[in-house]
């Protein structure tokens, strides 16, 4: 046996902070879930890193389990998301000084507009429903996930409900930088993974049973370790420090109930490259009734159908039209019975996640992404509506534009003429920042 | 391009550059192709062999073209869906002299796991005519068999999904909210099935996969350059799918007046290709091949950890794919006719175990058997290094009560049967030998265990993904293990 240079090996780590019978439900008091690659001399590869396990759905509980729901209960998950609807929060940070490297919040709703937005529904049928558990229609995906009843019966049960293995898209996981582990001047000091999860009432819709849950069993990371060759790592151990260099999502959320709404953040951040947001009426989120991650136009009235359109959007920066120069005009500004969708704002909102000409594999299409007025959130054909609206800051340098000082504000003019139809806005910021890291611990730049 | 201008050298042969690499051309170097349509030297039923030209550079994506004569009783048959025309091939071999280059044993099983990575959009849209590969899905919304759900057909809600063809677009449709209505039948486009013997191609970088990375200078070459392809034997029922209602056997006969090569050849203009043989006495490069170790297993001894050696001692091998197949009598009368990887089975509504692990020098490739099925799919993944394109069904058989439409047929198949359709029947695994390290004269050693299959036989077979080197001296090829 010769070893021809530096290896990679494959870890499987249980949560730390799983309870004894293995199972773990926000339900029964687990709301987050923490994995910890302990602090050593290797390199972890981000985007290998997956956390895997079986999840169930049920309708009642039973015991320690529950009664799996059948097709006649409307138990649903939202289909763009499968598994990924129970992440709330993903917290990055390092295990050695503690130090946050990465923090997404409302990871669900961020994942509800990227994942439709870059992969097709080929892929959502594909890989994405093998992996998250995920179908891109609601009643497929409910018969598929939801009503899965694998383990209800004890005859020859190896595990219930269905099995995932699912990446975490972040900035810091997805950098094409291998992530140090060491805390001797060239890592992170080992890293510690935190899993936020949603309630019941945001992952699930099920209108008629208000004691339906979901619960994971079997859970684990699985990623691949570079073990660096013994001259690279004697080169390594001479390092005092190091930086890495990635693409960070942050994230905020305000409500707008207005014709003129009107959304003023201060980001704090240096080098914005985009910034994207989806809708809901707030009424929608954690509550059983609704699917708390559609992506819908805002709407004044369920009851008749009214969507309140989008006349025009103005982007800010420090007072001044930046990145566009001019407003948008949206086509239905006179003409208010248009169904179908104003290009202009689609193509800045898909072009703030990559390149509009790059892209091209998405759900988005007069089918998922349009006006057509509609009396019930639930009915949809494909994965369901895409809306949101956003904007690229800057698509030829890749260096983003400085938000350190200015505020950033949209201004959209709205039909939004029911005041009691209050629409929440989880806006998402893709922003480029540095990693500073030594045997002192580390520091985020942004 | 600035690499190049930063050499040194001040005649024009030191601005030639890498040609066999594909990728590394610049831009600005003008080339030419010319096409030959070549006969096969021997063509039978079983058999035929062709001879290369020695001129130029072979494009690696020239091609084969092979047919099926149509067969009476069969009109309807059409390749399996998976594969494709590539079931027509058993074994593959590219030969210099007399030094076999590249060969692949199993050939239908080999691309049903290489089909496995294409993008089923692009299935649809052009490998269903390249090579009647067609994986594809989508939704049934005029959905009759809603269960009991008030819903009842629908607009926005689809149950299930199914093959997507060009043909029958339109399901038939029952009253709605009834749970029962006529069941329609899908079925392929009518172009592509045995009536009407269509014609599709094989490129010669499926067929030997170094010639994605490389192009063989064929000018450079003094020996006889030929590719063989032994045919899947008739009388094995491996090569066509006939309708349901046609029923099993027929011996579906390679229509040899259409075997051609359709090879394209490059040129590059002036004295490049000259210079770069007077630069290049001797070329170097390594490529991968792929060695099949088979062995047969029944569903009683898979439901025990069986471990095996699969070969592989002494080699640098990159990574292992395995598949396991069950043999069935009438293997054709199934979508993916022989050419599948069995899912472990079911009982009742729950879910079997799989298994796995994979043993070389002494360590295990994963600290703990991986047993979630999820997990063997990112291990899929992982060892191709690009992403599986088929769904959670046909790859582990989760489905709850939806996923693949058992009512509407696909050529009379039930597609959500786990032994004629399509559930269950794409599991294969990956092993990527991640250590960097030349196997021990042991060999590698895998381990499996299915709690619960069907009963019958099966054949699990194992490609392992060898690193060779080739060398080109003046002229004269060898080949050896790396």
């Amino acid at each position: 046996m010769s070893i021809t240079g530096g290896s990679t090996s494959y870890i499987d780590i249980q949560p730390s902070n799983v309870p004894s019978n293995s199972l773990i439900s926000y339900k029964d008091g687990n709301p987050v879930v923490s994995f910890v690659i302990a602090e050593q001399d290797r390199y972890l590869i981000g985007s290998s890193l997956r956390i895997a396990g079986q999840i169930a759905v049920y309708k009642t509980p039973s015991g320690d389990f529950g009664t799996v729901p059948d097709s006649t209960d409307d138990v649903r998950t939202n289909p763009k998301l499968g598994v990924y609807g129970i992440i709330d929060q993903v917290v990055l940070s390092s295990q050695v000084s503690k130090n946050t490297i990465e923090h997404i919040r409302h990871y669900g709703r961020f994942l509800s507009s990227y994942l439709p937005l870059i992969s097709s529904q080929q892929e959502a049928f594909g890989h994405l429903g093998e992996t998250a558990c995920s179908l891109p229609n609601a009643m497929g995906n409910q018969l598929a996930f939801s009503c899965n009843e694998n383990g209800s019966s004890a005859t020859n049960r190896q595990y219930r409900g269905n099995s995932f293995c699912i990446n975490l898209p972040s900035g810091f996981l997805m950098s094409k930088e291998n992530i140090g582990l060491s805390s001797k001047g060239w890592g992170v000091g080992g890293l510690q993974i935190d899993i936020h999860l949603v309630p019941d009432s945001q992952f699930l819709r099920a209108p008629t049973h208000n004691q339906a849950f979901y619960q994971l069993s079997n859970l684990k990371l699985i990623a691949e370790l570079i073990n660096p060759a013994p001259d690279e790592l004697s080169r390594l151990m001479s390092k005092t420090s190091g930086t890495m260099e990635y693409n960070a999502i942050s994230s905020y959320y305000t409500t707008i109930a207005s014709t003129n709404a009107i959304v003023n953040l201060r980001l704090g951040l240096s080098r914005v490259l985009g910034v994207f947001m989806n809708f809901i009426p707030s009424a929608n989120l954690n509550n059983l009734s609704q699917d708390g991650y559609q992506t819908l136009p805002m709407i004044n009235n369920l009851t008749s159908g009214e969507i309140a359109a989008i006349k025009q959007i103005t982007f800010l920066k420090g007072g001044m039209k930046v990145p566009l120069e001019y407003n948008i005009t949206a086509n239905v500004r006179d003409d208010n019975s248009l169904v179908s969708a104003d290009p202009q704002i689609l193509r800045n909102f898909m072009n703030s996640f990559l390149p509009f000409m790059k892209n091209i594999k998405t759900q988005v299409s007069p089918i998922t992404y349009n006006r057509i007025p509609f009396k019930s959130a639930d009915e949809f054909a494909a994965a369901g509506q895409m809306f949101g609206v956003g904007v690229a800051m800057d698509a030829i340098s890749g260096e983003g534009l400085d938000f350190k000082n200015d505020t950033f504000t949209l201004q959209m003019e709205t039909g939004l003429t029911d005041s009691s139809a209050v629409q929440s806005v989880f806006i998402f910021v893709r922003s480029k920042q540095t990693l500073v890291f030594n045997a002192n611990g580390l520091q985020v730049i942004q | 391009m600035s690499d190049m201008m930063n050499n040194n050298d001040s005649d024009d042969t030191g601005r030639i550059p890498d040609l066999m690499r594909i990728g590394s051309i610049p831009t600005d170097l003008q080339m030419s192709f010319d096409t030959d349509v070549l006969d096969p030297v021997v063509i039978n039923d079983d058999f035929c062999r062709f001879v290369l030209p020695n001129k130029g550079f072979l494009h690696s994506f020239s091609k084969i073209t092979l047919s099926v004569e149509a067969l009476a009783g069969k009109e309807q048959a059409s390749f399996p869906v998976n594969v494709g025309v590539h079931s027509l091939i058993d074994r593959c071999a590219l030969k210099i002299g007399t030094t076999t280059i590249a060969e692949v044993v199993d050939f239908g099983h080999y691309m049903a796991y290489k089909s496995l990575f294409i993008d089923n959009q692009i299935n649809y849209d052009r490998e269903n005519y390249l090579t009647g590969r067609n994986n594809a899905k989508e939704w049934i919304y005029k959905n009759n068999n809603l269960n009991s759900n008030t819903l009842g057909c629908s607009d926005v809600n689809a149950s299930f999904y199914t093959l997507k063809t060009r043909y029958n677009l339109e399901f038939p449709e029952g009253a709605a909210g009834t749970n029962t209505g006529a069941s329609g039948d899908v079925e392929n486009d009518p172009v592509l099935i045995n009536q009407n013997s269509p014609v599709f191609s094989v490129s010669v970088a499926d067929l030997f996969e170094f010639l994605k990375f490389n192009q063989l200078p064929l000018y450079m070459i003094d020996q006889q350059i030929s590719i063989e392809l032994h045919f899947k034997s008739a009388a094995s029922l491996g090569r066509l799918v006939p309708d349901k209602t046609e029923g099993s056997g027929g011996l579906f006969k390679i229509d040899t007046s259409r075997v051609k090569f359709v090879s394209d050849h490059i040129y590059y203009d002036g004295d490049i290709m000259e210079n770069y043989r007077v630069q290049n006495p001797e070329l170097n490069w390594t490529y991968v091949d792929y060695q099949l170790n088979k062995r047969s297993f029944t569903n009683t001894t898979l439901a025990s950890k069986q471990v095996f050696n699969v070969g592989g001692a002494g080699r640098l091998v990159n990574k292992v794919f395995t598949s396991l197949s069950q043999v069935f009598a009438t293997n054709d009368l199934r979508l993916t006719n022989e050419y599948s990887s069995a899912c472990v089975g079911m009982s009742g509504e729950n879910h079997g175990l799989l298994t796995t692990n994979l043993r070389f020098n002494d360590n295990f490739l994963f600290p703990i058997d991986p047993t979630n099925i999820a997990v063997h799919f990112h291990h899929l993944l992982d060892a191709e290094q690009n992403v599986p394109h088929v769904t959670r069904e046909e790859y582990s058989f989760e489905a709850g009560e939806g996923g693949i439409t058992g009512l509407f047929k696909y050529m009379g198949y039930d597609q959500a049967d786990g032994q004629e359709g399509l559930a269950g029947k794409f599991t294969w695994l990956g092993y990527r030998l991640n250590r960097n390290e030349r196997v021990s004269s042991r060999g590698i050693e895998v381990e499996i265990t299915y709690s619960t299959m069907n009963a019958g036989t099966y054949i699990h077979r194992a490609y392992l993904e060898v690193v060779k080197q080739a060398s080109l001296r003046n002229g004269i090829f060898e080949t050896d293990f790396a």
